[in-house]
């Protein structure tokens, strides 16, 4: 192993990130939302009219705010892993935590989205396009409390001082999960918002 | 949980090295000051995907477009964020098949549509 492998433990090649029951669950979350996107495709290609005008009524800057928040909550639990990496416990902790309160944000945006969207008469049955966002969108909403959930448990445990440079798998795994979630988001935020 | 992976290093981190290096050519691995460019880069093509969907019209442009961000923002997640380019190559290809397998059912559906649903209502009926 070079030194450079030996001083960096993301440069062990073939090494699975967090531990190998994670990525089980990522892998399921990953096949049912490949499903829900056939849905969205097949609701799609039926009523292609309902989806070309259907984003013109949603709010652009709920998703782009929600994606912003998901990203740069990501973004933390980068630098949290970066930092029990180098055994900084209270700045793991700073980050974890940061990364809770911008998850946060998520749901917060998602219920005055659709209060928003109730005022003006967008609910479930409104149309095919805004049953699929609905649909979707919730869904995704569901996966986010878990991660949330998951990032909370890994804060008590970084508090109690679990995680240290040596083993810090429960954090990583935590923080893959969230990645996740990122990425499922980045495929449903254009879906709604941008394309036509 | 269990930790199932390789042991960990107890030394600290080296300074972002150059590695196996990305398509657009940063290191293969996020590192303190790396994170910042790639969070950044990510908000900026948010924004333009925002603005997009605030004045594209639909057409192959539209599309193209939706679909290459949709890849390249999933690329720089899973690459960065999660540090897959040296990890597992098995967790890594199914990644890389999903943000490629999506954009391709965007440029389907809007190639395809009618195919689309002339086969789907003949597989329900």
């Amino acid at each position: 192993m070079s030194a450079t492998l030996a001083l960096d433990p993301a440069a062990v090649p073939g090494r699975i990130p967090g531990n190998k029951g994670i990525w089980v669950g990522i892998f399921c979350v990953l096949v049912e939302f490949l499903l829900l996107f056939g849905v969205y495709f097949i609701a799609k290609a039926h009523h292609p009219e309902a989806f070309r005008t259907g984003p013109d009524k949603l709010a652009t800057v709920a998703g782009t705010t929600i994606t912003f928040l998901l990203l740069t909550s990501g973004y933390c639990m980068v630098k949290a892993v970066a930092a029990i990496r180098r055994d900084h416990r209270r700045a793991t902790l700073g980050w974890v935590v940061a990364a809770i309160v911008l998850g946060l944000g998520y749901p917060l945006v998602k219920y005055f989205e659709i209060r928003w969207n109730i005022a003006r008469g967008i609910d479930g049955e409104a149309g095919i396009f805004y049953t699929t966002y609905y649909y979707l969108t919730l869904n995704h909403l569901v996966h986010v409390s878990w991660g949330i959930l998951g990032l909370c448990w890994v804060a008590v445990r970084t508090g109690l001082g679990v995680y240290s440079a040596e083993d810090y798998s429960g954090l990583e795994a935590a923080a893959v999960y969230w990645h996740t979630t990122d990425v499922i988001w980045l495929v449903i935020f254009p879906f709604f918002y941008v394309l036509r | 949980m269990t930790d199932m992976g390789p042991p960990r290093s107890q030394e600290p981190l080296a300074a972002p090295h150059g590695g196996a290096g990305c398509a657009w050519g940063g290191p293969a691995h996020i590192g303190p000051a790396h994170a910042e460019r790639i969070w950044l880069l990510l908000l900026g093509l948010t924004a333009a995907g925002a603005w997009l969907g605030e004045t594209g019209e639909r057409g192959w442009a539209l599309s193209l477009t939706v679909a290459f961000l949709i890849a390249f923002k999933g690329r720089l997640v899973i690459d960065h964020y999660m540090e897959m380019r040296d990890a597992s190559p098995t967790i890594r290809r199914v990644l890389y098949a999903f943000i490629v397998a999506v954009p391709v059912l965007v440029l389907l559906s809007h190639g395809f549509g009618d195919v689309i649903a002339r086969v789907t209502a003949r597989l329900i009926a």
